[in-house]
Formats: structure tokens, sequence, C-alpha cells
């Protein structure tokens, strides 16, 4: 029984096999959408579940707990896998609609399917170095899938990208290493209750440091974010939108679990650093978004922004700000997804997204306009959107902590947003389309609409039945903050008596 | 524990080196600086074997009364091994790609403003 919270991880990798020797099947594209659809499902239930029975870990092998591989779905993990699973298929619904089957490329799929295999890992592992070995099976699968489409002369555009993470790696690796020469194991509910014992140890300070530091290279915070907005806007766009919306919430996912989990509540030096960090990233994630003039490059810029809020509520270190960063991770997966979405349909429709050469989407597509207000206007925090919830909880769980000098970053960055958000739609929607662009719709662009339609119908359930989301998150706050709730599940794996093999 | 001086000075000059070529800009220079980024990390994983001086192989069990050499931390560098060697095939294949692209072995005039976005094609 237990096993089933291995599933979000062997099924996409079953299905990638499934695809890679299909690639002319009749019917590859309806199976592997009701499998994608079937994982979502699945990845509901198991957060359901997980909300009534506890955290589901599994051993494998049978092998007594320090020793072994464990996976443990507490509620964390599998609202983040139900998050990207959600993602997966909405950017694959895209895909249907953007392209013929016969134009699709034959490997984009399988290797989307290996990367939700990795990020699911990524989710669910108990273990240190399986969440590098995780981080590896998904960016090896994001760097082809970032090269796989690529034309012309646009191969460097991945070069930060994939040189940043191979340092990020080596750091990873070798974080691993100092965290086994230190507890003696990797598995990490072992580790929290060594590292508890552990406080006022300088090198436990100094692998906190180096574990913050890689994992804020996956998020792209401050001063680590450089190479995201090179890299991204050069994907196509289910792709950017997975990327987008996920990649940069695995980092943000990892730091909570590092804080969340391992590493003891007393290292609040390292908290104090990751939320001024958080601050610079809002603030300059928002300017550098209001520098650009193409509305991909825009949205990206904006991924670095709102990661900010996302470790500003990690670096506030309290229940009430772990449940503002649960509840607003959820609301920026749909959100960012959601525009990156819209951006490419304007790319489809008009040929480019440069805002000078764009217009005119306001008149030939209201539906595609009303999508991207309710989402832009989401993102801005206004309320009674999902984003307006977000950001409320995140200032609240500041202002508890007197934190006003951030609170007022957070805001300003806030205000950004919506600037940045407004030259999108004059330049792109209201404004009438210049001379000798026009708009082309077509059933194409109407079904990627319908698409993005989804996700917008769940901001919006999110932002008038915010109670709901905000229990779960609650919920999943109270977990990841009672550390005991994540080591007694992983233990208590000890008391089965399994049959076979024990060492 | 005891210290392991000799194997830390090496995973310091290797991952020095390392930096040294990844900063320089021909890219098979590069190359060669993250493929020894990979091994120095992986060096990094056996010092956590500890001292192996006096220690028996680990899977060797007629050493009695010697204690075995920590045997996970090799378990993990063989994984990491395998992972590197993939990332390493895979970022060579991207270097000659973006050496025939642009007929260009050095990193000089990638990061030219305004043309990230493949519109442009100097010859």
């Amino acid at each position: 029984m237990t096993a089933l919270v291995a599933l979000p991880i062997f099924a996409p990798l079953v299905l990638a096999l499934v695809a890679l020797v299909t690639p002319r099947w009749r019917f590859r594209r309806p199976a592997l959408g009701v499998a994608f659809a079937g994982l979502f499902g699945f990845s509901v239930w198991l957060m359901l579940h997980v909300q009534q029975h506890g955290p589901m870990a599994h051993g494998f092998g049978g092998w007594a707990v320090p020793y072994g591989i464990v996976l443990v779905g507490d509620s964390l993990a599998t609202i983040m896998v139900s998050l990207s699973s959600l993602t997966a298929l909405v950017a694959v619904l895209f895909g249907y609609a953007e392209q013929h089957a016969r134009d699709e490329h034959p490997l984009r799929l399988p290797l989307l399917l290996l990367l939700v295999a990795g990020v699911n890992h990524s989710f669910l592992t108990g273990d240190l170095f399986n969440l590098f070995v995780a981080f590896e099976v998904f960016l090896l699968a994001s760097y082809a899938l970032l090269t796989l489409e690529i034309g012309d002369g646009q191969a460097r555009n991945a070069l930060p990208y994939v040189a940043i993470n191979l340092v990020g790696s080596a750091l990873l690796l070798m974080s691993c290493a100092f965290a086994y020469g230190l507890f003696g194991t990797l598995n990490m509910a072992e580790m929290a209750e060594r590292a508890a014992g552990m406080v006022g140890d300088s090198r436990l300070d100094l692998l906190g440091l180096m574990l913050m530091l890689v994992f804020g290279m996956k998020a792209g915070v401050f001063p680590l974010y450089y190479w995201l907005p090179r890299s991204y806007p050069a994907m196509t766009t289910p792709i950017l939108a997975f990327h987008g919306a996920m990649l940069t919430k695995v980092g943000i996912y990892a730091l909570a679990r590092l804080f969340g989990t391992i590493l003891p509540g007393e290292l609040v030096w390292l908290h104090e650093v990751l939320a001024w960090a958080a601050g610079l990233t809002m603030v300059i994630g928002g300017l550098g978004a209001l520098a650009q003039s193409r509305i991909q490059q825009i949205l990206v810029y904006h991924v670095v922004s709102q990661v900010g809020y996302l470790v500003l509520a990690i670096g506030w270190f309290s229940t009430a700000s772990y449940m503002a960063l649960i509840f607003y991770v959820a609301h920026l997966v749909m959100v960012k997804a959601g525009l990156l979405f819209i951006g490419g349909i304007v790319r489809k429709a008009q040929g480019d997204d440069l805002l000078k050469t764009n217009g005119g989407l306001q008149a030939a597509a209201p539906m595609l306009s009303l999508c991207f207000l309710a989402l832009a206007l989401s993102l801005a925090g206004i309320p009674p959107l999902s984003g307006f919830w977000g950001k409320f909880m995140i200032v609240r769980a500041g202002l508890e902590q007197g934190q006003v000098t951030l609170v007022v970053l957070a805001l300003v960055a806030s205000v950004l947003t919506l600037l940045s958000m407004l030259k999108i739609w004059l330049g792109a929607f209201w404004k009438p389309a210049p001379e000798g662009v026009q708009v082309v719709l077509d059933t194409q662009t109407r079904g990627m609409t319908a698409a993005v339609g989804i996700l917008v119908a769940l901001s919006l359930a999110m932002g008038l039945g915010a109670n709901a989301f905000v229990k779960l998150a609650g919920n999943a706050a109270e977990e990841t903050f009672s550390r005991d709730t994540y080591g007694d599940s992983v233990r208590a794996l000890n008391l089965v008596p399994i049959e076979g093999k024990r060492p | 524990m005891s210290t392991q001086l000799d194997l830390a000075l090496l995973v310091a000059v290797v991952i020095g080196v390392a930096i040294y070529l990844c900063l320089s800009s021909r890219f098979h220079r590069v190359l060669l600086g993250f493929l020894l980024l990979s091994n120095g990390a992986n060096l990094a994983v056996l010092g956590m074997s500890g001292d192996p001086s006096g220690k028996a192989a680990a899977l060797v069990a007629d050493a009695p009364g010697r204690p075995p050499v920590d045997p996970l931390p090799q378990a993990l560098i063989l994984t990491a091994i395998v992972i590197g060697f993939s990332v390493a095939a895979y970022f060579t294949v991207l270097l000659y790609r973006i050496y025939t692209d642009g007929q260009n072995a050095t990193l000089a005039g990638l990061d030219d403003p305004g043309t990230g976005d493949g519109k442009e094609r100097a010859s």
C-alpha cells in the first residue's frame, strides 16, 4: 500500500519508455494525454489521502531505516507533486493544440515525462543523495528539452543554464559528502535528529550555507539568478511554461525542506541572509521585468521576482510564513504557467511577442484578454484573486515579526509587478494593432486558450474558495514544523515486520 | 576521525585548477574544467570513507580484528561518476553545437546584447 507513493515517479518513467518506442503510433497522443490526466488524478488522491491519514513513507527492499532508501509523501511533498502533475497535464494539452501530431518533435513527450519523473522524485525523496540524483535526472531531461527544438544560433542560450547547473551539481554532491561526514547518514529524518543535537557547531552552519547556496541557485535567488532570463526564453512555449512554473519551485521546495525538516530552527542568521537575498530578488526581478520589451522576457523576469516572495516566506521561518509559502506556491504555479502560455499564444497569433509589434488582441480575442487580465491581476495581488491572499499572508507573517523594511520591499515589488503587467496589457491587448500586423486566430489558438482556461478556472477557484486552500496549506505548514511527524513516519517503517532480508 | 590533510589538499588543488580552467574563454579548457570539477567533487565524497590506512577493504571478510572501510561513499561515487559522465557527454555536444553555429571555439561574442533571440546570424 505505501509503495503507491512511488507511483508518481515510476509511472512517468515507464510512460517515457513507451512514448520513446512508439513515435508513430496513431493513439500516442490520446493515450499519453489520458496518462497525464491519470497521473494528476492520482496525485490529488495521494494528497487528500495524506491529509487524512498522515505522511506515507515507504522503504525500499525492506532495509532498516537509516540504511535503506525511503520515499516520504508528506503534505508538502504531495501538494508539490499535484502541482507538477497539473502543470505537466496542461502543458501537454497546450502542446497538442499548438502543433499537429506530425509536426511535434518525437522526443518532446518522452523527455517531458522524464522531467516530470525527476521533479516528482525530488519532492518525494527522503534522502539527500537521492535528492541529488533526482536533480540530475530532471536536469538532464531539461538540458535536452532546452536544446531540442532550437533554431540556428540559439544553442548558446543554453550555455549559462548548463554551466550554472554543472557548478550547482558539483556543490550539491560535495554538500552530500560533508553531510555524510558530519551526520553519518543521508536519511533526512535521521539527519534532522542528529542535527538537533549539534546546535552551535559551526560545521552545521557551514553545511547549511552550502546547501542554501545550491538550492538558491536552482531557485534563481539573487545574486544567482542571471542564468534564468538568459536561457528560458529560447524554449518552446509548453516547455517554457513547465520550466518557469515548476523548476524554480523545486529549488524552493528543497529550501523549505532543508530549513523546515533537516536543519534545526536555531540557525537564525541563515534565515536572515535568506530573507534579505529574497528582498533584493523581488525588487531586481521586478525592475528587470519593467526594462524588457518582449512578453516572454517580462514574464521570465517575473519568475525571478516571485521566487523572492517565496524565499522571503522561508526566511521569515514561522508556521504562518510557511502557510503563506505553500499557498503562494500553489497560486504561483498556476498563474505563472498560464501567463507563459498566453505569451505563447500571442507569439503564435502575431508572429512575435515584441510589444512594439503587438496589439489589438483585446478586440480580436476577448476570451484570451479576459484570461490574461484575470491571471495578471492575480499575479499583482488584486483582491479577491488568489495572489492577494498569498501576498496578504506573507505580509502579515512579516509584520508579526516586525520586518518593516522587507515588507515595504515586498509591496514595492508588487507595484512593479502591476506596472509590468500593465505594460503587457497596454502593448499587446488594449492598443490597436499597428499597421500591417495581423491577428491570426484559428482553431489552434482557440484550443490553446481553452488549455489556459483550465488554469484560469483553478486560479479563480483558489481566490474565491481561499478558505479550503488556506486550510490545506496550514495543515502542511504545521506538519512541516512539527518535525516529529516527518521523522516518526519514517522511523515507523522499522516497526513493520517484513519477511526476508534485514541487515 | 583521523585527519586526511593530503586528500583535502588534493581536492583543493583539483577544484582550484578546475575553476581556473572554467574561467578561460576557450571551449576545450572550459570542458576540461567542468570534467575536473566533477572529479574534485567525487574525491571529496571519497574522503568521507575516512582514513583507509590499517582498515580492511569493505567487502573482504577475512580480516579479523580490522574494521572495514566505510563502503557507502564508494557507492555514492559510483552513482555520481555515471551521472557526471552523461552530463559531460551532453556538455561536449552542446559546446560543439555552439562551435558549429558560430565557427568560433571561444566564449568571445556569445554575450552580445540583442543577439540572444537567434534572429541575427553572423556569418
